[in-house]
């Protein structure tokens, strides 16, 4: 698209304005921070380079344990996400499982249960010291020990791959649907059976769906927050987010510990940097054409007498990755004092009508809604412009937006939290340490990747020509943009902005190091009432979470069809 | 001995049947073409005969085999039939090389080493494949693509090949082309092949014998030129060829235009079953000769004339119904306006 010129600029028209006010935004909100984060690091306060420092950090064994510890929980989550992953899309797409459709909706369900609320779950579950399951099994084998131990590594580990593994599901499952049927079908005539077919042709056809899968769990376990948090602290079990978090808590904002928290965000940047880095290799050199041109069913491998074992294994894991910690939150929230059994004698409302009339509950459900609604928008808004400018606008110097744009993807959500802390705490005139913007500006700067992602997608899908015709027809550019393209990208907007609401209303990395004393979110509040061993409360408004999550869900399952239908 | 047998195949899907009590009979050695629009079930008859989908009644037999049998509870898998396909979207697989996609299912019946590369070098050899068999198939064309898997099924040395629309995804001139590769193939190596299509003119120009269908039902089978110059039915004779289908009223032993029965008499040769009643007359456009005024032809007025090269394409006006001619450019040329005389060479009678 091309634009007019600005009358007495000759080199600068309204297409330089827009490039200009878009690499503006995204230097404000995401890459200054994040330079703060390295330049803290790497300084000493009188702005001199400062190596010495960094190296005395990375020396101390509570920084390298840390480390050790992300990158073990990380291997063993992308490993066994993996395996889990691909083995049940592989069950729901490529065999006769029943109910499938069913199943392959119920796969994706831990994505929407907030990981450190599942934490907080396994925990009243498993936890050494009267958890539910465990009591409930030593009581029916006569054990003398808890069987399970879910303050451990393997404990992270496990809780972990529940929540991260429908990353690997969803990549596979997609790219098994889309493959091209004939692919298998023309081993399948040639005499090749189909376990062969599966191990030569298949599986080697979707490897980069797998690979990118695998990374993507591997980028957000290195950086989770919520489930190390929840159980590794009274083990003494730190990775690198969590350290951060304690390091940063611990000090109260001395120059000291923001610098460990730099040097060690600094870190965690660069690793989700090569993750990133080598995803895009795997996906440039291993991106085959096999999507089909119609669409067919794809042979279906019979499972015969494994068939009802196999749907057995796939909603037992269902039931024990989601329904079970699920009903325990809404059990326990129910609990008129933590540690009773779980019978309905022992439970009532009160604490549920509780969340709603104390004040600090209350205030965390209203300002969880309003700064996910508020952020939602805003980057929804924004992001589309940015979009714009990148997919559609002939303008040179483009690719320093591109840069920037892809910039949010490698940054962890702890990491925007400390960089946020840098740049909005009155070192540069502004201070908004304490106010709820600090931790609007710091949504903006997380979920902007997301808003460029959807947005960029379906302008991608507006060809130019329909631009063009319309001014071809004697459109104004603005009357082109309105009626034609903003009509056409709605469903791209439209989902951006849910893409956002829901992970803010759930989000606890980004906000526990943010939040004020007036300005909670829900995760916040919900992790602080655990931290405080107040179980019951902490539940039951986990459970109201969950209850909105849910709703929230339904409400874009629903659009997402209705405007699939008018499409 | 592949002679290959459908007895009372029928497929359906839900409510809808696909293949509707279908029997027929192919010859070994015989290139046959299956033809209709889209949707007649051509190819989920051949995804039967490959395998791919179980038949709700009748049998499939190949041979004295049979591999398909609702009744007799027989069904053996694509893999064990021995068949070899080429599908439309040319299914070659993308992480192996062109001597790898040949060889690879040869690797899986346990030949001798010597034995796979002599068969691999032989369907290179004669798909045209040897100079780039060390290629990936993103490297390379279309209609290279679609070469190796035709090489991919001579190397397999089936009973029976199936063809699935293999040349529609291929531009205009490249898809002639390899019409004439694939026949080549079939007379050299004698196969039975078994074609299916939705171009006509494809149909025609490869195969030995054809059928047709239309919603599930067989509609006619035979040579091409057989099915040219006597369809079956009206169907058959508007999907083969280019088509007018004129309605008839039968006046005083003489067939008028319908819409205009001043304009002249079409024919006075009248078949038994259509006296004195209404009818329509099919007839090929170039069937049909202009003649003058005094030789009692049919008058109508040229509405349009399109130079398309070689022939003249014209839309005729009598009365309310056009009617299409077809002449050589060299056998001169009306004026769009122009009233002219028509005399009909061939009718075809179908029921109004």
């Amino acid at each position: 698209m091309r634009f007019p010129r600005l009358s007495g600029l000759k080199n600068f028209g309204l297409a330089e304005l827009m490039l200009l006010v878009a690499i503006a935004i995204l230097v404000v909100v995401v890459a200054f921070p994040i330079l703060l984060i390295f330049w803290n690091a790497f300084t000493t306060p009188e702005g001199k380079f400062n190596l010495k420092d960094v190296i005395t950090i990375l020396e101390e064994p509570q920084t390298y344990k840390a480390l050790w510890n992300s990158v073990v929980i990380a291997a063993g989550v992308t490993v066994l996400s993996t395996v889990l992953g691909v083995f049940f899309a592989w069950l729901v797409t490529r065999t006769d499982l029943p109910f499938k459709n069913l199943m392959k909706l119920l796969f994706v369900v831990p994505f929407m249960l907030p990981s450190f609320i599942g934490a907080i779950a396994w925990k009243i579950l498993c936890s050494p010291r009267g958890g539910y399951l465990n009591v409930f099994l030593m009581h029916l084998f006569g054990l003398e020990k808890s069987p399970f131990n879910i303050y451990s590594m393997t404990g992270i580990i496990i809780v972990e791959t529940m929540y991260l593994f429908p990353f690997v599901f969803i990549q596979v499952s997609g790219a098994l649907e889309r493959m091209d049927p004939t692919l298998e079908e023309s081993a399948l005539i040639s005499g090749i059976d189909l376990f062969t077919i599966t191990r030569k042709i298949t599986f080697p056809l979707i490897k980069p769906s797998i690979v990118a899968g695998a990374l993507l769990v591997a980028m957000y376990s290195l950086s989770h927050f919520g489930v190390p948090s929840v159980l590794g602290q009274s083990a003494g079990i730190y990775n690198i987010p969590t350290l951060i978090y304690e390091v940063i808590h611990a000090s109260g904002g001395s120059f000291d510990a923001i610098r460990t928290g730099t040097v060690l965000a600094s870190l965690l940047v660069v690793a989700a940097t090569i993750i990133l880095y080598l995803q895009n290799l795997v996906l440039k050199n291993g991106r085959y054409q096999i999507i089909a041109g119609k669409s067919m069913r794809p042979m279906l491998l019979k499972l015969r007498g494994l068939r009802v074992p196999m749907l057995i294994l796939s909603i037992l894991y269902i039931a024990v990755t989601v329904l079970l910690p699920t009903a325990i939150i809404f059990l326990v929230g129910a609990l008129k004092t933590y540690g009773l059994p779980l019978k309905l004698a022992n439970m009532t409302l009160d604490n549920l009508k509780y969340m709603f009339t104390w004040k600090m509950t209350r205030d965390s459900i209203k300002n969880s809604v309003l700064l996910s609604l508020g952020a939602a928008l805003v980057t929804m808004l924004v992001g589309t412009m940015i979009s714009y400018v990148i997919v559609k606008v002939k303008v040179r110097g483009k690719f320093i937006l591109e840069f920037l744009g892809m910039l949010p993807y490698s940054v962890p959500g702890i990491v925007i939290a400390l960089g946020v802390i840098l740049a909005w705490s009155g070192r540069f005139g502004i201070n908004l340490y304490n106010t709820a913007w600090i931790i609007f500006v710091a949504y903006i700067a997380r979920y902007m990747a997301f808003a460029l992602k959807s947005t960029s997608a379906s302008l991608e899908q507006v060809h130019d020509s329909l631009e063009e015709a319309s001014r071809a027809c004697g459109a104004t550019h603005w009357q082109a943009l309105k009626d034609i393209v903003l009509p056409l990208i709605k469903p791209g907007m439209v989902s951006a902005f849910f893409m956002i609401f829901l992970p803010a209303l759930r989000e606890l990395t980004t906000s526990v190091l943010l939040y004020g004393p007036t300005t909670r979110t829900i995760g916040v509040a919900i992790y602080a009432l655990h931290e405080d061993g107040e179980t019951v409360y902490a539940t039951a408004l986990a459970s109201i979470a969950l209850v909105i999550i849910c709703i929230g869900e339904i409400v874009i399952r629903k659009i997402g069809k209705t405007e699939r239908g008018n499409a | 001995m592949a002679q290959v047998e459908l007895v009372h195949v029928t497929k359906r899907f839900g409510k809808v049947t696909a293949v509707n009590d279908l029997n027929l009979k192919i010859e070994e050695g015989e290139c046959f073409s299956m033809l209709g629009p889209s949707g007649c079930g051509k190819t989920t008859t051949l995804r039967m005969l490959a395998g791919f989908e179980d038949l709700d009644e009748g049998e499939v037999i190949v041979g004295d085999k049979i591999y398909s049998s609702r009744a007799k509870k027989i069904y053996i898998p694509p893999n064990k039939r021995n068949f070899a396909m080429v599908f439309q979207a040319f299914a070659v697989w993308p992480h192996m090389n062109v001597y790898e996609n040949v060889a690879f299912p040869l690797k899986y019946r346990r030949l001798p080493k010597a034995e796979i590369k002599e068969r691999v070098d032989k369907a290179l050899l004669h798909t045209g494949l040897t100079k780039v068999k060390e290629s990936y198939p993103n490297e390379l064309s279309g209609g290279q693509q679609q070469r190796i898997a035709l090489a991919r099924a001579i190397a397999l040395n089936p009973t029976l090949m199936l063809l699935d629309e293999p040349l529609s995804n291929l531009d205009p001139k490249l898809r002639e082309e390899m019409r004439f590769e694939i026949k080549e193939l079939q007379r050299k190596f004698n196969y039975t092949v078994i074609f299916v299509t939705h171009d006509q003119a494809e149909a025609m120009a490869i195969s030995d014998r054809m059928m047709i269908m239309k919603e599930g039902v067989l509609q006619q089978v035979d040579t091409p030129m057989n099915i040219y110059n006597h369809p079956a039915n009206k169907f058959v004779f508007g999907f083969v060829g280019l088509s007018n289908f004129i309605p008839v009223l039968v006046k005083d032993g003489g067939a008028v235009v319908e819409s205009a029965p001043e304009a002249g008499v079409l024919t006075r040769e009248i078949p038994a079953a259509f006296k004195e009643s209404r009818a329509t007359l099919a007839c090929r456009p170039s069937e049909i000769q202009f003649v003058s005024a005094g030789e009692g032809g049919v008058r109508g007025v040229v509405k349009r004339r399109s130079f398309l090269g070689e022939v003249i394409d014209y839309r005729i006006m009598v009365g309310a119904t056009e009617i299409r001619v077809q002449k050589l450019y060299r056998q001169g040329v009306l004026r769009e306006g122009e009233t002219c005389y028509l005399r009909f060479d061939r009718l075809h009678w179908y029921e109004a």
